[in-house]
């Protein structure tokens, strides 16, 4: 505590090596917290090998341009240029990278006996969302004053719609996730009529609009401020947009679409929207602050 | 650019980068290499019996050398005396990943000592 409030008035020096440690700390709790239920589920090991290699590729790259949406908008460093925010999105990838090859070592998933193509993809599809954590850990779990002078409240004060983009995106993404590489996603889409479906996805809106407008949510006030019902309207479409986007996204990347008529991949969309629902409105009031 | 930053983060920051430039490397690389028309192409050996209470337990690998994953690879181990068939086992595999090798064990009750051991793959689906 003490140091964080000496922290607080000397924003622009070098922080030490132990408020480093910290943050690193801070970071890779966040990290695991996100991700372990996905570094422990078998059929995230068997994606990363059946997944082709260029779409290990394409991972890499949305992976690290949420982080770097993530950490320009809601990062550790409020005041931070593109620059730094490039070297921030690194070095969480690279410590993604890292935690997740120790971890699949520990759990006995990799080691000296596996292929290097297995290996390679278990631990890239692992670290993305490792890296995802990171993020989110090292910039909220900490306690609040680091690096953040009063005087940026301001700025803050009005979010800016590619902020809210960004962040809605990255909630989705860590909620979603955990689910999205399962048997059961396929299986409930393939099994459940359409008036159902449809009841879901009603419930996935009032779910996201109550948690962003209606239930005294932590943060509502001053990140889904509305001004009107269009606001309302607006605001909860683009939440609801963004869930489908990010279930598309991850479904593709789990392979869910390969040799799937676009019926059941729309289906498939809509269950795994509940949960991406749920989170990008979450996560639009929650992973900032 | 104002980068403040101390050693540590930069060193953290230069591991990074290798390890991310290591990663992209070797992914680019295997995007290159891999053939066009990706299929398994499945191995199969045996080991050495040894003896258990059960019967003989004949350890087997299965390499998959192709660019694809074989997925519920059913494999066939036979011993055969002649054209005779004596005595047969089968095991299948969840998955075996591409430039990957699984192993498992069959157990005989026959001594394979008296027969040929002749080990195929019967089948197995793409994912």
């Amino acid at each position: 505590m003490m140091t964080d409030a000496a922290d607080a008035g000397s924003r622009h020096a070098i922080p030490s090596t132990a408020d480093s440690l910290r943050e690193y700390g801070r970071g890779f709790a966040g990290g695991l917290l996100f991700s372990l239920p996905l570094l422990y589920t078998m059929e995230v090991w068997w994606v990363s090998f059946i997944a082709q290699p260029s779409r290990l590729l394409v991972l890499l790259a949305f992976t690290f341009l949420l982080l770097l949406g993530y950490n320009r908008y809601a990062g550790l460093r409020h005041d931070a240029s593109w620059g730094e925010v490039a070297i921030d999105s690194v070095e969480e990838l690279g410590l993604g990278i890292g935690t997740s090859a120790v971890v699949l070592y520990l759990i006995g998933r990799i080691g000296p006996a596996t292929s290097s193509a297995e290996a390679l993809g278990k631990v890239v599809v692992e670290a993305a969302i490792v890296a995802v954590g990171f993020s989110v850990g090292s910039a909220q779990l900490g306690s609040r004053d680091r690096d953040r002078g009063k005087g940026s409240e301001d700025d803050e004060g009005r979010p800016t719609l590619a902020r809210q983009v960004v962040i809605a995106g990255c909630g989705a993404v860590l909620f979603a996730a955990n689910v999205a590489p399962t048997e059961e996603i396929l299986m409930i889409a393939a099994e459940t009529g359409p008036v159902r479906l449809l009841g879901l996805a009603a419930l996935s809106l009032v779910v996201a609009g109550g948690v962003l407008y209606s239930m005294d949510f932590k943060g509502a006030e001053r990140f889904a401020a509305v001004e009107g019902k269009l606001d309302v309207a607006i605001g909860l479409a683009m939440t609801y947009a963004i869930a489908l986007a990010v279930s598309a996204i991850l479904l593709w990347f789990f392979g869910r679409f390969d040799g799937v008529g676009p019926d059941v991949c729309a289906r498939q969309v809509v269950v795994l929207g509940f949960p991406a629902a749920l989170g990008s409105a979450a996560g639009r009031l929650l992973l900032q602050s | 650019m104002k980068a403040k930053k101390n050693a540590l983060e930069w060193t953290v920051f230069g591991a990074s980068v290798a390890v991310i430039g290591a990663v992209v490397a070797l992914l680019v690389h295997a995007a290159v290499t891999s053939q066009r028309d990706k299929r398994p192409a499945l191995r199969v050996a045996t080991r050495e019996a040894t003896r258990e209470p059960e019967g003989y337990l004949v350890p087997v690998i299965v390499s998959n050398d192709g660019d694809a994953t074989a997925e519920q690879a059913r494999i066939r181990i036979a011993l055969m005396a002649g054209s005779e068939e004596v005595e047969a086992a089968e095991l299948m595999i969840a998955f075996v990943p591409r430039k990957s090798q699984r192993e498992a064990s069959v157990v005989f009750r026959r001594d394979p000592a008296c027969c040929a051991i002749v080990a195929r793959t019967i089948a197995y689906e793409k994912p």
